[in-house]
């Protein structure tokens, strides 16, 4: 284990009833950081979350806080939830109707007999209180405070025992587009003025990659990927990452050296000129962000505008390659009318897998899912279309189909 | 726009029709009595005169004593029960969730009738107690207001339960796993959040049992009125049946003044609740796990609940089956000529048919009127709607011999003289159970959104058209589960009929009743105890059915 690992999880699993919601997942968050787990709804990130917490028991695996086993399957440890340092902010706050702010926050302290004297309580609540800046709203009820409010309560009530890991279930996501702004910046203002480690459950892409130091993705249960946020947005190494954190555009796609500059082509024959790719010549999914393809108007071009839409800060375009069809994100000032020739080339491309293009193909075109016969009879999965996608999707490591190599 | 669409907003015909005759039917029938009522106990040197009349203040004690006495048993028995059985890992689950039910499909009439039979002094179990032990004296004394309270306490506990388990059930579990998470023990999380919690709810639940309590007829009038212990319900029974006007309207007033207390305390914590609002998305409650003590506990409960829920009825369902009252419970007494004899002695087969008609009729009535009167509270902005909600509610607290003492004030003037034939029976039980029909009726009602009533409108269909082909399809199930339940309530209901009936329009509660009074034939009425409670288990059966939730609402 590696010594800045304040958490480490091996092989964790949990089904409920014939349902696998979290399957052998490992992964550490190092001490002192702020990591997100990333995630559509219904991957399993809040229940790896609350596997954490001990809310949840795992089926197996081993939980490690610190050197401490707080769960291992054989031989048999968990350590209860209000027993683990764990402080956790809930989704929807938890917060206690019939408790003021004050107690609140002192009921912590108060919970934890004989670490916390007396006398100490009032000054650790105020303390803690002006950290997340609700002094003078200690006698308030739950009801009498807003949003943001009511969220940093919950957020001082995990901080007062000072926890070793703090966990967050999508705190943000009850609050509107404004203070949800003004909330990340704080909230990461607070994990840099306190040494705490802090593990930050999230789907949306956007706020993950805007405070979180590192990143895990998850679908379907597992691991896709774990990262600094740049690395997982320039370099996915799945398409799933690739589309889920860069909303980028997937191509499949034979890459070629011409002339010393590299284009890619696609299977319909279509060829797109791209930069920045250093790959022999090869078969594989390419990922290409929408703002990393540039336009320029030719009325000779086969590529055509099919549709646009104005953002305010930019134009989206949506370009027909052939047969695929492209989202650009262009600058404000280039305006193409719809039916309009332009000319495409591309900024930047990632690789997104080295495997063969068999898993590629579906995962574009999303043909029948049950085509690998070599995967033995599996579990039953969350969510009907996920499933599907889940049977051809790329393990985080990357092999999985050897059998079409 | 077409001009009918524009119309809309306002009345058109149809409605305003329905409109009119359902609110002048519920002045007619609702307030119209119970304002003669208050009329007829005025002036208020008449209450001055009541109070000092010392036999009503004992009356009022004794109402006072055994609510009180109920409420506490039933509480505390019912809220323990549904925290063990929803918040924790108590094996035997589903045995102890039927004998609740069981106990909930008994009326507490029935099951007093049972004690007697084990408890009372020619009863089984006391006669066997007395051979075993040598003693010549009964060791205890059932006709005791302590009997009424063992007995309706008992009986009141499904209420209680389902008061508690709804609190508890709606409780939102990130309040348990935040206070969890904060290093409190399931223990301290209990007592500190949990309980708190659930308090308001179970405390409404309190009242709701509370208000049960001084509402009862049939028990205090089976077991304590023979020994002169009379409560407010049953001095209010004698009091007509000395002709004393004036007793009987200042005592129904001012019952009628404790119950809404009551009521309203009830409604006031319930909304209160409110705040221990629902989770927001399907999570797992928090599961408090018993330990060794699991099966020690599961199996007490089932005992006990054996005893106190299956006991009464394994006595009425074999003494229902005895040659004659008081032979001794072996096979060669047992026949089925009882069950023979309702159906062809006169006054019992008549009683049976009476009383479905009655019932019948009345649950007919209150579905229809209730069905109107939810439409326009729930559905239009009618002016007075809340006034409409509050008069078709307020016989729920009206007990049993107020609503019957106000049919007979308010249908004896010449001009309307309905006393004395079976129409005053139809129209009380229309009126005891209109709020019944109202609730099930509305909360189904409020399930559905008006953009559907909406969307009908816009296609061009007339408002009597639309209720007819959208809305009442839609609500349909809520409405038959209201007749069946105004149906039930109805068909083995005591006081009212007990008190409008004359003869050719008995009931089966009048003849439960008397058979019982008149000391003879509990052979027979046991019989027609077991058709009671054999049509109330079909009958809820129904009901679940229909709302979708099986066994009813436990």
């Amino acid at each position: 284990m590696n010594r800045n690992d304040a958490l480490r999880l091996e092989n964790a699993t949990k089904s409920f009833e014939d349902l696998v919601v979290v399957q052998h997942v490992n992964t550490t968050v190092e001490q002192g950081t702020l990591t997100a787990l990333l995630g559509p709804s219904g991957c399993g990130k809040t229940t790896l979350l609350r596997m954490i917490a001990g809310l949840e028991t795992p089926d197996e695996g081993t939980i490690w806080l610190n050197e401490q086993p707080l769960f291992q399957d054989r031989p048999r440890i968990h350590v209860p939830p209000h027993r683990r340092a764990i402080g956790m902010v809930f989704q929807d706050y938890g917060l206690w109707p019939h408790m003021t702010v004050e107690r609140t926050v002192a009921y912590p302290l108060r919970a934890t007999k004989g670490r916390h004297r007396r006398g100490r309580v009032p000054s650790a609540v105020h303390e803690v209180l002006s950290q997340v800046r609700l002094s003078g709203l200690e006698n308030r009820l739950p009801h009498q405070l807003s949003g943001g409010e009511r969220q940093r309560v919950a957020l001082a009530r995990a901080l007062v025992r000072h926890p070793e890991l703090l966990l967050l279930d999508e705190p943000l996501s009850n609050l509107d587009a404004q203070l949800r702004k003004r909330m990340r910046s704080e909230l990461r203002h607070l994990v840099q003025a306190t040494p705490i480690t802090v593990l930050h459950v999230t789907h949306d892409q956007a706020e993950a990659l805007a405070i979180s130091d590192q990143m895990i993705v998850m679908s379907s249960g597992q691991i896709e990927q774990t990262g600094a946020p740049e690395t997982l947005y320039e370099s996915p190494r799945t398409a799933f990452v690739a589309q889920f954190v860069g909303d980028a555009n997937l191509l499949s796609a034979h890459a070629e050296h011409v002339d010393g500059a590299t284009r890619l082509r696609l299977p319909d024959g279509s060829v797109l000129a791209c930069a920045g790719l250093d790959v022999g010549p090869v078969e594989d999914v390419y990922g290409v962000h929408p703002h990393d393809v540039s336009l320029e108007a030719s009325s000779s071009s086969s590529n055509v505008i099919v549709d646009r839409h104005y953002m305010g800060d930019s134009w989206h375009y949506d370009v027909r390659v052939g047969d695929t069809t492209l989202r650009v994100q262009a600058p404000i000032r280039e305006i193409y009318d719809i039916g309009s020739g332009v000319h495409l080339s591309l900024r930047h491309v990632s690789r997104v897998r080295s495997s063969t293009t068999e898993t590629e193909t579906h995962l574009l075109t999303r043909p029948n899912p049950r085509q690998q016969s070599s995967e033995p009879p599996r579990k039953r999965r969350i969510g009907g279309r996920r499933r599907s996608r889940r049977h051809d999707r790329i393990r985080p490591n990357g092999y999985r189909n050897q059998s079409s190599d | 726009m077409h001009p009918r669409h524009r119309r809309m907003g306002f009345q058109i015909n149809g409605r305003r029709i329905t409109l009119v005759v359902a609110i002048s039917g519920v002045l007619i029938l609702v307030a119209y009595p119970l304002v003669q009522l208050v009329h007829k106990s005025f002036p208020l040197s008449n209450y001055v005169q009541q109070l000092q009349n010392p036999q009503n203040m004992r009356a009022l004690w004794n109402t006072l004593y055994i609510s009180a006495g109920i409420t506490l048993l039933a509480t505390s028995l019912g809220s323990i029960l549904a925290f063990l059985m929803i918040r924790t890992d108590l094996p035997l689950k589903r045995t102890i969730r039927s004998g609740v039910y069981l106990l909930f499909l008994t009326p507490a009439y029935i099951s007093g009738m049972a004690w007697i039979q084990l408890f009372g002094r020619a009863g089984y179990v006391t006669r066997w107690f007395r051979i075993t032990m040598g003693l010549t004296q009964t060791p205890w004394d059932v006709y005791t207001l302590e009997g009424v309270i063992l007995v309706m306490g008992l009986n009141m506990i499904p209420m209680a339960y389902m008061a508690t388990a709804n609190a508890l059930r709606h409780a939102d579990p990130t309040r348990e796993e935040a206070s969890i998470m904060s290093g409190a023990t399931p223990i301290r999380t209990f007592f500190s959040i949990t309980l708190p919690l659930a308090l308001p709810g179970i405390i409404a639940g309190a009242f709701l049992v509370f208000v049960h309590g001084i509402s009862g007829f049939g028990v205090p009038a089976m077991l304590a009125m023979p020994t002169g212990h009379l409560v407010l319900t049953t001095q209010i029974y004698s009091a007509l049946g000395h002709y004393d006007v004036r007793m009987a309207c200042a005592l129904s007033v001012g019952l009628v003044i404790m119950t809404s207390i009551a009521l309203w305390a009830h409604n006031v914590l319930l909304r209160r609740n409110r705040f221990a609002s629902m989770p927001q998305n399907e999570q797992t409650l928090l599961t408090y796990r018993m330990g060794a003590l699991r099966w020690p506990i599961a199996l007490i409960l089932t005992a006990c609940l054996a005893l106190v829920a299956l006991g009464p009825l394994v006595m009425i369902g074999l003494s229902s089956l005895l040659r004659a009252w008081g032979l001794p419970l072996i096979g060669s007494n047992l026949t089925l000529a009882n069950y023979r004899a309702i159906f062809e002695t006169s006054v019992s087969a008549r009683a049976l048919r009476n009383s479905f008609l009655f019932a019948f009729g009345g649950a007919s009535c209150s579905a229809l009127l209730g069905l109107v009167v939810s439409y326009i509270v729930h559905r239009t902005r009618l002016r007075g709607r809340q006034l409409l909600d509050v008069l078709a509610s307020a016989p729920l607290a009206v007990p049993g011999p107020v609503v019957a003492a106000s049919m007979i004030f308010a249908w004896s003037v010449p001009a309307l003289r309905l006393y004395n034939t079976p129409w005053i029976i139809l129209i009380a039980y229309t009126v005891a159970f209109l709020p019944y029909a109202v609730r099930t009726t509305a909360s189904v009602l409020k399930a559905m959104p008006l953009s559907g009533e909406e969307a009908g409108w816009m296609s061009g269909r007339s408002w009597a058209s639309v209720f007819a082909g959208i809305v009442f399809p839609v609500i349909r199930r809520g409405v038959w589960a209201g007749w069946m339940l105004v149906f039930l309530m109805a068909f083995r209901e005591i006081p009212i009929s007990t008190m409008l009936y004359t003869k050719g329009t008995e009931t089966v509660g009048v003849l439960m009743f008397i058979l019982k009074t008149e000391s003879g034939g509990l052979e027979v009425v046991s019989a027609v105890a077991v058709v009671v409670v054999v049509l109330t288990a079909i009958g809820q059966a129904v009901v679940g059915r229909l709302v979708g939730i099986r066994k009813g609402i436990l």
